[in-house]
């Protein structure tokens, strides 16, 4: 497949990718830093102390030197960014001392989505209000303090599953006994109503296009991910061809943008255990203004949902039948969910993740620009499952 | 196939080196000596894998010569059985080596040139082609998914993604 050199893209290549595929301004600033940054090193491996002593730098810079970080320790859990837990020690804004617990996110040298830390930061703040969200504290999304660009938020307690249910990497698949269905399902669905009736307020998200109505938010989509498909992709697959051109080629109209969170689903938000409340909703990473349709098509994505006792019925992300999700949504929302727009979301998801775990996964393995590589290459093994239900949406639309 | 030997393998020795050695315990000897142990066998691994084929080609084509060789010094001299077996055998090594002269690197660079061309021809055609035309590489790309994407997906059930890998056909029964 490659026309050009992959690992080491010229100047000229990174040109005429950006010239090929129009991207949002951020968007295209951070593929553009990739490509650039590509031929060079691999992710160097950081210890807890080396990003304690970055972190600390970065933390300097907004609130001098009255502050001392504690309990520094790594959470696991995503499959794209690094995070660190730790308690800083500080008086804010001149307030009594007290202990703040907190989370450093950074981006790997490449990462399995390559995101802007600026916007989710932006995101996150735009959203404290209108879902539960981690308070975010600090930005270095030009890497001035960190090895790589970072954000601080805090620390919300809580799991992504319960303890005794099992799924796959990723939140994939997960299972779940049916009192957190019954406690988790509503609350799900409520989140991503109020995220969506949300107004959208440019001068809080400064680095998001907001695209008029129509058909420019699924063109900058498109630009986006075709983009990410020819700078990331090794093998070419036919299947994604078909699928890309029969995108171009049915762009729905969308009546009125959204901010959409962009990877909705099981896997992506906390919960408490002992009362069954969604304490944060995380990953905000591409989150981007556009057509509902698209979270809704992401979250019932058949990989993040499981099939019930019955054998048959799927449930949006183990958590509640489709006929239930879109009824729920649609009522507390107050956007309606057209079927033939919510099948052409369905084949965007699956061609999407076409390309983050085929061919964004086996790169970033490939030039050993991750903390977990090993998870990367692993992921490309769900591609021909994820292809194959994308192949059997192309069949049902054509 | 994207997710080949090649990656699998570098990435383990990277987990393994950068990741899992700095924790292990310095005091458990059996441990740090063994881990070690994998770690170079599976560089071993990665750096004699795309040979392999090779490698074999070789020593069949050595031991045909030898064999031969064999034959015609020995031959009438008593050991009739022996080397009537011996002359099967070289018969058949000498069959199986004329099929098996590609090499596997070959055979892959043609299949990624195939992918590569078929994709731009999609493309192509997808978006500059009349309706006919797009319906006729849908039927056919759809038709080729299914059945590529079968094997693939076969090929890596041990890896736990699918819901009922039962239904799946073994990858040996697939492959011609």
């Amino acid at each position: 497949m490659p026309a050009f050199d992959k690992d080491q893209p010229s100047p000229a290549c990174i040109a005429a990718l950006r010239a090929r595929f129009a991207c949002e301004a951020e968007v295209d600033r951070i593929l553009t830093r990739k490509m650039s940054l590509r031929a060079g090193a691999g992710y160097v491996t950081q210890t807890l102390a080396m990003l304690v002593e970055r972190t600390a730098s970065l933390i300097r810079a907004h609130i001098g030197n009255d502050f001392t970080i504690r309990a520094a320790r790594w959470l696991t859990g995503g499959a794209s960014k690094l995070q660190m837990a730790f308690t800083l020690d500080w008086a804010p804004d001149g307030s009594a001392r007290q202990q703040t617990a907190m989370v450093l996110r950074m981006q790997p040298a490449e990462s399995l989505v390559e995101s802007s830390r600026r916007r989710e930061f932006e995101v996150l703040a735009a959203v404290q209000s209108v879902v539960p969200v981690p308070t975010v504290y600090w930005n270095d999304a030009d890497a001035r303090h960190l090895p790589y660009p970072a954000i601080v938020y805090g620390f919300v307690p809580g799991v992504t599953k319960p303890r005794e249910a099992t799924s796959q990497a990723s939140g994939m698949a997960t299972r779940l006994a049916a009192h957190w269905r019954d406690s988790l399902g509503p609350q799900f669905v409520s989140c991503i109503a109020r995220v969506h009736k949300h107004a959208i307020d440019h001068a809080a998200l400064p680095s998001f296009d907001i695209p008029a109505p129509g058909t420019a938010s699924i063109e900058l989509a498109l630009n986006h991910w075709e983009r990410v498909w020819e700078e990331d992709a090794d093998e070419d697959i036919p299947l994604m061809r078909l699928a890309a051109g029969w995108l171009r080629r049915h762009r729905p109209a969308c009546a009125k943008p959204v901010l959409l969170h962009g990877d909705y689903r099981m896997g992506n938000f906390l919960f408490t255990e002992h009362d069954a409340r969604i304490t944060a909703i995380l990953d905000w990473e591409m989150a981007r203004i556009g057509d509902h349709h698209f979270d809704i098509a992401w979250a019932m994505n058949a990989a993040y949902g499981t099939v019930d006792q019955d054998g048959k019925t799927l449930l949006v992300g183990g958590l509640l039948p489709e006929s239930e999700f879109l009824a729920r949504y649609a009522q507390e929302s107050g956007h309606s969910i057209d079927p033939v727009t919510l099948h052409y979301y369905k084949i965007y998801c699956g061609w999407l993740q076409g390309v983050i775990a085929i061919g964004t996964a086996w790169r970033i393995a490939h030039n050993g620009k991750t903390h977990q590589d090993v998870q990367a290459a692993w992921i490309v093994g769900i591609g021909p499952k994820l292809l194959a239900e994308l192949r059997d949406l192309m069949a049902q639309a054509v | 196939m994207q997710l080949r030997a090649d990656i699998q393998l570098q990435t383990a020795i990277r987990a393994l080196s950068e990741v899992v050695a700095p924790a292990v315990d310095a005091s458990n000897a059996l441990a740090v000596e063994q881990l070690q142990i994998v770690i170079g066998m599976l560089h071993l691994m990665a750096a004699r894998l795309p040979l392999q084929a090779r490698f074999d080609c070789d020593e069949l084509s050595r031991l045909l010569e030898f064999s031969t060789a064999l034959i015609a010094a020995l031959d009438g001299g008593g050991y009739t059985d022996v080397i009537t077996t011996l002359r099967c055998a070289t018969g058949e090594g000498a069959g199986l080596l004329a099929l098996a002269q590609a090499d596997p690197a070959d055979i892959l660079r043609v299949i990624r040139e195939l992918r590569t061309h078929t994709g731009t021809l999609i493309t192509a055609a997808y978006r500059e082609g009349s309706d006919a035309e797009r319906a006729r590489i849908t039927t056919l790309t759809l038709a080729h998914a299914d059945a590529q994407l079968l094997r693939e997906r076969s090929w890596v059930v041990p890896m736990g993604w699918e819901r009922q890998p039962e239904d799946l056909p073994a990858i040996e029964d697939l492959l011609k």
